[in-house]
């Protein structure tokens, strides 16, 4: 049995990670071998908290959960003592890792989806993991009524695209009212001004487009019927704008609503209502304490802000207070970040619900965990730590809604993907390659001399020869 | 002229080489078939003597090769030049199957000094165009879709960088309508010189493939962006698709069935919605790169990627897939503009590093992969490939640094030979013509380089190439470009012509 230490920072003394902390990113952790956290303060969410409590952790999931747990021969210990374990955070409203975010040419953008241009290379997906961040809802921007479809990772950092997808997570899609949709902040020169250009009309874009849907769903229909009658038709033209709103039609897209004033949210869930669909969270829904018993009533799920408010005239009646209100009245909520910057520190947004709220703290937790995990039909998988769940953990020094809290280490599938001590030598190792590589430019610059020496790859022309010298006039 | 002295034997004749080949040609015009005519030169060569490289990884030492009326008729140690043949002295010189450019805009003029010249059809990039088309408003408006275009139809002789790649070794080319989310379809062509007088000539294949780039006009017009022209192009080729089998449908029984609506776009995307036409697809980095594969296999095409600046990170990825990469030899640079006290990400640094010893890689995992070389508009990592035609390619330096960024591929570990593959059979293969092209073997076209040493080591300079049988000198070749700095070098030597 080989043992790391960990050490909280309230033992300061010795590095965060002991001799042999590196071996945590190297293949030794593959998912055969066994991973146990020892000794450390389980915030579970779903079922209380253990101090002490361990964790075992087979195949990249959670095997054990407990004051003690088993610890297999060759199982890897992290001795967690003074350490605070909780669940990998869920931010159910991200921009991160895409390579474009919004289709703004078009009202209705749902032919596109995120999931196409997922960017592998976003140093994003890293330094929120290093916040405690494990999974991330991927959406499409605000500008139109209906947007694009979205793509749920988690922050395997290091693979490609398709290694970040989390496969089997339901799919979504973005639709936004009010300000952004209609373009209230104008368009830039030379762009034609986009219907539409108030709430009414975004209200229409959305109705139209779902009686577009049905409309294209029915002539499926009304083929299939002709054939099977023998009568002459032509199989009618797939739409892949339509096709999402049909699913949504029938109960299998996900839709996320980005809004924010209560009238806005009472026009799209009884435009949902008529159409017998459920919208699955309004995201932001500032004005949301105001409707509360609305949004309980129709079923879905809250996605807000700690405290952001004021950034624009449709958010002035935003209160720090919204997700304790709408969680009084039954509504499901979760904090989101919407920010590469602020999903960083997404447990310490999480505990402003119990300052300005009176949440308690695991309230606090479950809206940047569970509840998010539980927004986006992933609440079976992630957001708690529950035996049989995704090991996707991060461990902080401190009590995660302390502001002094830092996290320490943040695991995905059971892998240590980020570590205080890792992230030293990672950072040391990046230095040390980016000096060689200048060096070695540096010096073939000298060897080529002159004035494109400094532009490495130029070949030499020939010498003489007409095309040295058009070659140096480039 | 022949200042690298290749040495001819002239039947008959104790013609003087510099006279060849024009002049002498014409001065032997009685003894030749009546089918030349005669400024085209000779109808038969015997190369004699040199070390040949056949292509398909095969070298003989002291052959002959035989060309007659533009095609290659024997290669061997004792291959039998007809009566009347040529005799062409190339021992210790290399003799290459001519090498191809994979990928670019050669004949569709422009590129060159002050290359200015309007792109075939007029038609800009999505959104940024000449005139201002309306904005599109969704897959339905067709945005930037020329998939009626071919080059084929928009070749010119008088672009000079016909030549300047002829001097460089290279004899054929593969050329595509510029802009466009779908830019049309390429033609794979022979590198002829002035003396067919005829632009038509030059096209070898008309549809050799169609070309994808990844175009976004913003919030102007659909699609803005780079999700939405992916969007669009699943759209399109399902569109493709359907309008085939409506058609067909239609056709075969129209009583009762609604008339299906014309559309220029879709017709042309037959052949590749079939997955018969190879289509490019702009894929730089890996993560472009298993993006578009994903994409291609999803729409059933047979993709051909083109950049690969980061392909050896995907080598394995695009063997297991059976996919082709063309790989540009504008290899990553520091950008010269760039504030020299900024940093640049290691992302970049490391992929400047890596590029030249991407073609390596690609050739150990066997992964097929040709060659071509487009600057890119800026430098950086994250720059797509495939822009329009801009500064960056200036008609003759840019060809000569194509042999030269092979040769750093080669020094970081390209076999030569491979490199050769990439140069001649590659290229053939992934557009269906290495039948005709790409090697040297008895039936296929006469597209030949004799250089004076190894071109893939050293500092070989090229003697001569054949093309279609036709022999140009690069001697002539840079009179010719520098003349045609200022006179057309292409109208003044076919005067009498029109065109």
């Amino acid at each position: 049995m080989k043992t790391f230490l960990l050490s909280s920072s309230r033992r300061r003394a010795g590095p965060v990670l002991a001799a042999g902390g590196a071996l945590l990113l190297s293949a030794s952790f593959a998912s055969t071998q066994d991973l146990v956290i020892r000794g450390a303060t389980v915030l579970t969410v779903t079922n209380g908290t253990l101090s002490p409590g361990s964790i075992r952790i087979a195949d990249g999931r959670i095997a054990e959960v407990g004051e003690t747990v088993s610890i297999p021969d060759g199982a890897e210990v992290i001795e967690a003592d003074g350490l605070f374990v909780m669940p990998g955070i869920v931010d159910a409203h991200s921009h991160i890792a895409a390579e474009s975010i919004n289709e703004g040419s078009v009202a209705v953008s749902s032919m596109t989806g995120t999931g196409d241009v997922v960017d592998p290379y976003d140093v994003n997906i890293y330094r929120e993991l290093a916040g405690g961040v494990t999974t991330s809802n991927i959406l499409h921007g605000s500008a139109n009524p209906i947007g694009g479809l979205n793509v749920v990772i988690k922050h395997r950092w290091g693979a490609d695209a398709e290694g970040l997808v989390f496969a089997g997570a339901p799919p979504g899609i973005k639709f936004a009212l009010g300000e952004n949709p209609k373009r209230s902040r104008g368009t830039p020169p030379g762009v034609e001004r986009r219907y539409p250009a108030t709430r009414m009309g975004v209200r229409e874009v959305i109705r139209q487009a779902f009686v577009e849907a049905r409309a294209y769903r029915q002539a499926f229909a009304d083929y299939e019927s002709a054939k099977a009658r023998g009568e002459p038709a032509l199989p009618p033209r797939r739409d892949l704008k339509l096709e999402p709103l049909v699913e949504i039609l029938e109960g299998t897209r996900m839709v996320h609503a980005h809004c924010y004033r209560q009238d806005e949210i009472l026009q799209l869930l009884r435009l949902a209502e008529e159409f017998d669909f459920r919208i699955a969270t309004l995201q932001h829904v500032l004005e949301g304490y105001k409707v509360a018993d609305e949004i309980a009533a129709h079923g879905a799920g809250a996605s807000t802000f700690s405290d952001w408010w004021a950034y624009k005239v449709e958010a002035y009646d935003a209160i720090p207070h919204n997700a304790a209100l709408m969680a009084e009245r039954g509504v499901l909520v979760s904090i989101n970040s919407d920010s590469a910057e602020e999903a960083r520190h997404l447990n310490q947004e999480a505990a402003k619900t119990v300052k300005w709220g009176g949440m308690t703290e695991e309230q606090a937790l479950a809206t940047i965990t569970i509840n998010a995990a539980i927004h986006l039909g992933i609440g079976d998988r992630v957001g708690s730590i529950e035996v049989g769940k995704d090991a996707d953990l991060a461990v902080f020094d401190r009590h995660p809604l302390s502001t002094f809290a830092v996290n320490q280490m943040t695991l995905v599938d059971g892998e240590v993907l980020f570590s205080v001590e890792n992230d030293r030598e990672m950072r040391e190792a990046a230095a040390a390659e980016r000096s060689a590589l200048e060096e070695k430019f540096a010096a073939e610059a000298e060897a080529a001399g002159g004035s494109r020496g400094s532009r490495r790859g130029s070949p030499p022309g020939r010498p003489g020869g007409p095309s040295a010298e058009k070659g140096a006039g480039r | 002229m022949l200042a690298v002295g290749l040495t001819f034997a002239v039947p008959a004749f104790g013609a003087s080489a510099a006279a060849l080949p024009a002049a002498a040609a014409a001065a032997v015009g009685t003894q030749l078939s009546s089918r030349v005519v005669a400024d085209r030169g000779p109808r038969a060569y015997a190369i004699v003597g040199g070390t040949v490289h056949l292509g398909d990884g095969t070298v003989l030492e002291r052959a002959t090769v035989v060309l007659e009326d533009g095609l290659i008729t024997a290669v061997g140690a004792d291959a039998a030049a007809p009566a009347g043949a040529w005799e062409v002295d190339a021992s210790g010189k290399r003799v290459y199957p001519g090498f191809t450019t994979a990928f670019g805009d050669l004949g569709l003029g422009g590129g060159g000094a002050g290359g200015r010249g309007g792109p075939p059809g007029g038609a800009g990039p999505a959104g940024s165009s000449a005139g201002n088309p309306p904005p599109a408003r969704g897959p339905e408006d067709r945005p930037a879709t020329h998939s009626f275009r071919r080059a084929a139809d928009s070749l010119t002789l008088s672009d000079e960088r016909l030549a300047a790649h002829r001097e460089s070794g290279f004899t054929s080319a593969v050329s595509f309508p510029r802009n466009g989310i779908v830019s049309g379809h390429g033609a794979f062509l022979n590198l002829v010189g002035s003396e067919t007088g005829d632009a038509r000539d030059l096209v070898l294949a008309e549809e050799a493939a169609l070309l994808v780039r990844l175009e976004t006009a913003g919030f102007r017009s659909f699609p803005g962006s780079l999700m939405g022209v992916i969007a669009y192009l699943r759209q399109l080729f399902l569109d493709a698709a359907h309008y085939g089998e409506i058609r067909a449908l239609y056709e075969a029984d129209p009583a009762g069935l609604p008339r299906p609506r014309y559309d220029r776009t879709l017709g042309p995307l037959a052949a590749a919605v079939a997955g018969e036409q190879p289509v490019l697809l702009p894929a730089n980095l890996d993560k472009e790169i298993r993006r578009m594969a994903h994409l291609a296999e999803e729409l059933g095409l047979r993709a051909v990627l083109y950049g690969g600046h980061e392909a050896a990170e995907a080598a394995s990825f695009l063997r297991e897939r059976d996919i082709p990469v063309l790989v540009n030899l504008a290899w990553p640079e520091a950008d010269p503009d760039a504030d020299p006290e900024a940093t640049v990400p290691l992302r970049e640094l490391r992929l400047r590093d890596r590029a030249p010893a991407g073609p390596a890689a690609l050739a150990a995992a066997g992964v097929r992969f040709a060659f071509y070389r487009e600057a890119p508009a800026r430098s950086g990592a994250g720059n797509r490939p495939g822009g329009p035609g801009g500064r960056g390619r200036r008609g003759g330096s840019g060809s000569s640094d194509d042999l030269a960024a092979v040769r750093m591929a080669v020094e970081r570990g390209l076999d030569p030979e491979a490199a050769l593959t990439a140069l001649t059979l590659a290229p053939a293969e992934i557009y269906g013509v290495d039948d005709r092209v790409g090697t040297i073997a008895p039936g296929k076209i006469a597209n030949l380089v004799i250089a004076d040493g190894d071109l893939f080591r050293g500092e070989a300079e090229i003697a001569a190439v054949f093309v279609d049988g036709v022999i140009h000198h690069p001697s002539d070749e840079s009179e010719e470009s520098e003349t045609a700095t200022e006179t057309p070098a292409e109208s003044r030597r076919a005067s009498g012509d029109p065109s």
